[in-house]
C-alpha cells in the first residue's frame, strides 16, 4: 500500500487505541511505553508496502503492533535523560481517581507478570479475536492457543488474587 | 474475572493526551534486536574496509625487502578478498527490510534465521581470514628489519630444525584457537545475545 507520510499518520490515528492498548499490555513503565509507541509507530510505516488490502487496516494494525511488542526489548540500562520523546508524542495521563480506571490499572499490572506470548494471547481475546484468528495471527495452533489461553487466563485470575482485586 | 468488563474499561480509557507525532522525522532509531545488530554491522563494515586500505598501504609507507613483500601483498590479497565476501553478505543482510506484518511465529524465525546465518558468515570469514595473518605478520616483520631474502626463503619453506617447526606449528594452532575462541565470543556478544531473547518467546510459544 503506498500512502504519503501524512496519510499514514492520519490513518494510524484513526486507530491510535491499538497502539495505546498494546503498550499499555507491555510495560508498566512510561518511558518504556514512549519507547514502544515509537517502535510500534516506526514499523507500521516501514511495513507498510506489505499491507496488500486483503484483511482491515486495522487488522493488520494489530498484527504488526503485537510482533513489534513481542520482539522489542527494553533498555538493560535507561541513561538518564539520554532521550527525550518528541513534543508532538503524549502518552495519556495516569490518573486512578475513580474506581474504573484503578481497576483497569490493577488489570494491567497483573499483566506485567505474564510473558510476551501469554500478553499477546489474553490482549487478543480481551480484544475480542476468536481462537481461530488468534492461531493465525500468532503463527500457532487453533489447539495449543485455546491450552494456552486458558492456562493464562487461570494465571491472571491467580495474579489478580494475590494483588487482592476482585473484579 | 470479567473479561468484557475489562474490555469496556479498556475501551473507555481517556485516550485525549494520548497523542501521536505529526510527523515521523523525530522519531529515534529503531531499538528492534534486527536494528541494533544493523547498527552494529555498519560500523564493522567502515572499520573493515579502513582496516583493509591500512593493511595495503603498510608496504607503500614502510620499505621491505622484496619477497616478504610479495609473500604479504599475496596474502593480504586472500584476506581481503575472505573479508570483503562476508562484508557483501552483510550489506545484504542490511538491505533486507525486515517484516513485522508477517505471523508472529513466522517474523520471530525469520529475524532468528537472518541473524544466525549472518554470524555464521562473519564468524567464518574473520577465522579463515585470521588465520592467515600471523603468517602475513612475519613476512612484514622479517621485511621491515631486512633480513636477507635467503634467511626468510628458508623460513617460509620450513627448512628449520625440527624442535623449531613444532614450536612454529604449535604456535600457530594456539594463536588458531585463541583467534577462534575470540571470534565466537565477539559476535556471541553482538549478535548472539539478541538470538537467544528471540528463542526464549519461540520456546514461550510452544511451551
Amino acid at each position: 500500500m503506498e500512502l504519503t507520510e501524512q496519510e499514514f499518520l492520519k490513518a494510524i490515528t484513526i486507530h491510535k487505541g491499538i497502539i495505546h492498548k498494546v503498550s499499555r499490555i507491555y510495560f508498566e513503565d512510561a518511558i518504556d511505553r514512549e519507547d514502544l509507541v515509537q517502535e510500534i509507530i516506526l514499523q507500521l510505516w516501514k511495513s507498510l508496502k506489505s499491507f496488500n488490502g486483503k484483511s482491515q487496516f486495522s487488522s493488520w494494525m494489530y498484527r504488526v503492533a503485537l510482533n513489534t511488542a513481542i520482539v522489542f526489548f527494553k533498555k538493560d540500562k535507561r541513561k538518564p535523560d539520554a532521550y527525550k520523546m518528541p513534543a508532538d508524542v503524549q502518552l495519556a495521563q495516569e490518573d486512578y481517581s475513580d474506581e474504573k480506571e484503578q481497576q483497569l490499572a490493577a488489570f494491567y499490572k497483573a499483566v506485567q507478570e505474564l510473558n510476551k506470548i501469554e500478553k499477546a494471547l489474553i490482549f487478543q481475546f480481551i480484544e475480542g479475536f476468536s481462537g481461530e484468528e488468534i492461531a493465525k495471527n500468532l503463527g500457532m495452533s487453533t489447539v495449543n492457543v485455546r491450552v494456552k489461553l486458558n492456562r493464562t487466563k487461570k494465571k491472571l485470575k491467580e495474579i489478580i488474587k494475590l494483588q487482592n482485586h476482585g473484579f | 474475572m470479567d473479561f468484557d468488563k475489562i474490555k469496556e474499561l479498556m475501551d473507555d480509557e481517556n485516550q485525549d493526551d494520548f497523542q501521536l507525532p505529526t510527523s515521523l522525522e523525530n522519531l529515534k532509531e529503531s531499538q528492534m534486536p534486527i536494528a541494533k545488530i544493523r547498527k552494529t554491522m555498519k560500523g564493522e563494515i567502515v572499520t573493515q574496509l579502513v582496516c583493509i586500505v591500512v593493511f595495503f598501504a603498510f608496504p607503500a609507507v614502510i620499505k621491505m625487502e622484496e619477497l616478504p613483500r610479495a609473500v604479504y601483498l599475496i596474502l593480504m590479497f586472500v584476506t581481503s578478498l575472505m573479508t570483503l565476501g562476508y562484508l557483501a553478505k552483510m550489506i545484504w543482510f542490511l538491505r533486507r527490510t525486515s517484516n513485522v506484518g508477517q505471523q508472529t511465529k513466522e517474523t520471530i524465525l525469520n529475524f532468528i534465521h537472518d541473524i544466525k546465518l549472518t554470524m555464521e558468515v562473519y564468524k567464518t570469514g574473520i577465522i579463515a581470514g585470521s588465520l592467515l595473518l600471523p603468517i602475513s605478520m612475519a613476512a612484514i616483520l622479517m621485511g621491515t628489519f631486512h633480513l636477507e631474502t635467503a634467511s626468510f626463503s628458508e623460513w617460509f619453506l620450513l627448512k628449520m630444525p625440527t624442535s623449531t617447526l613444532l614450536l612454529v606449528i604449535f604456535g600457530y594452532l594456539l594463536s588458531g584457537v585463541f583467534i577462534y575462541y575470540i571470534t565466537v565470543l565477539w559476535a556471541d556478544k553482538l549478535y548472539g545475545i539478541h538470538v537467544r531473547k528471540l528463542e526464549e518467546i519461540l520456546k514461550q510459544m510452544e511451551e
